[in-house]
């Protein structure tokens, strides 16, 4: 008699969302309980100045939304040299959950800036060249969704992925390359300087960071099992046509 | 728009947009799902 087990994969993706809500709502009462607002003012916004809040989810969606976009350009590369459709299902999901991150990028920034700043946009190198980046990878959506062939979109597609990456150190060194209203945070070129947070705003951040990447990880693996399924439904489709030919040759007609 | 209400603003955007996007990978999990789309098993 043969058995199955139940889908192990199914039981990782309960682990992994039950985790990444955990993690979130931790972050949420370390961010609004925990984390102290700064005592100085903030741009246009007296001390303390609530909207300090909105960084601590807004610097960890950029992160992933970069974790995602260096996730379409390894698995496109991958494909492209192996042409196994695993890494172009991998480029898909990554590419799709990196432009919902990004595009939170673009929503919560400009909700800060209004605030801080008194206005909600400025065409500075930083929001930019990040919109720049959002336009490449709805274009790589947009790409594989207009192309029908599998094995081209996939080729086309992985070229997209891989010059999109480009704009990534862009985006990230644009705060220290040209002069920007954009808050230059500590990086590994600037070790020196300093975020400016304390124990408690740091352990808010880090959480949040945290909780983000698990989030990431479980929608990423959820639409790329997605992708699969997708792949199962065309495979059988094809085979039942094809057996429908073969049963009665004379229905086709192209 | 005042500091209290753009953290309102983003955090609602925040939970929206993840929660939309769950639903749509739920949502579009069921249709393949009912078009008889079948991860293979591991056999015992």
């Amino acid at each position: 008699m043969v058995t199955t087990t139940p889908d192990r994969s199914t039981r990782t993706l309960g682990i992994l969302g039950i985790a990444s809500a955990v993690t979130l709502a931790l972050s949420l009462i370390f961010i609004f309980f925990v984390a102290r607002l700064p005592s100085e003012p903030q741009g246009f916004c007296a001390a303390p100045c609530a909207a300090h809040r909105i960084f601590y989810f807004h610097v960890p969606a950029a992160w992933v939304a970069y974790l995602g976009f260096a996730i379409v350009f390894i698995a496109s590369v991958a494909h492209l040299r192996t042409g196994a459709r695993r890494w172009d299902l991998l480029a898909h999901a990554a590419a799709e959950v990196g432009v919902v991150f990004c595009s939170l990028v673009l929503i919560t920034g400009p909700i800060w800036a209004r605030p801080v700043w008194g206005t909600w946009w400025q065409w500075d190198a930083r929001l930019t060249s990040t919109f720049v980046l959002w336009l490449t990878y709805v274009g790589y959506l947009f790409l594989r969704a207009l192309t029908t062939d599998p094995a081209r979109t996939g080729r086309l597609a992985a070229v997209v992925g891989i010059v999109g990456f480009l704009n990534v150190p862009i985006v990230h060194f644009s705060v220290q390359w040209w002069r920007t209203l954009h808050p230059a945070g500590p990086s590994p070129v600037f070790l020196d300087r300093s975020s400016g947070l304390g124990g408690q705003e740091l352990l808010a951040f880090f959480t949040a960071l945290i909780a983000f990447t698990l989030v990431f990880s479980w929608l990423l693996s959820l639409r790329t099992r997605l992708g699969r399924l997708s792949d199962s439904v065309l495979a059988q489709e094809l085979a039942e046509s094809a057996a429908l030919r073969r049963s009665s040759p004379e229905v086709v007609t192209t | 728009v005042s500091a209290l209400t753009a953290v309102v603003l983003a955090y609602a955007s925040v939970g929206i947009a993840i929660g939309g996007y769950l639903t749509s990978i739920v949502i579009r999990q069921k249709r393949l799902r009912e078009r008889g789309a079948e991860l293979p098993r591991r056999a015992n």
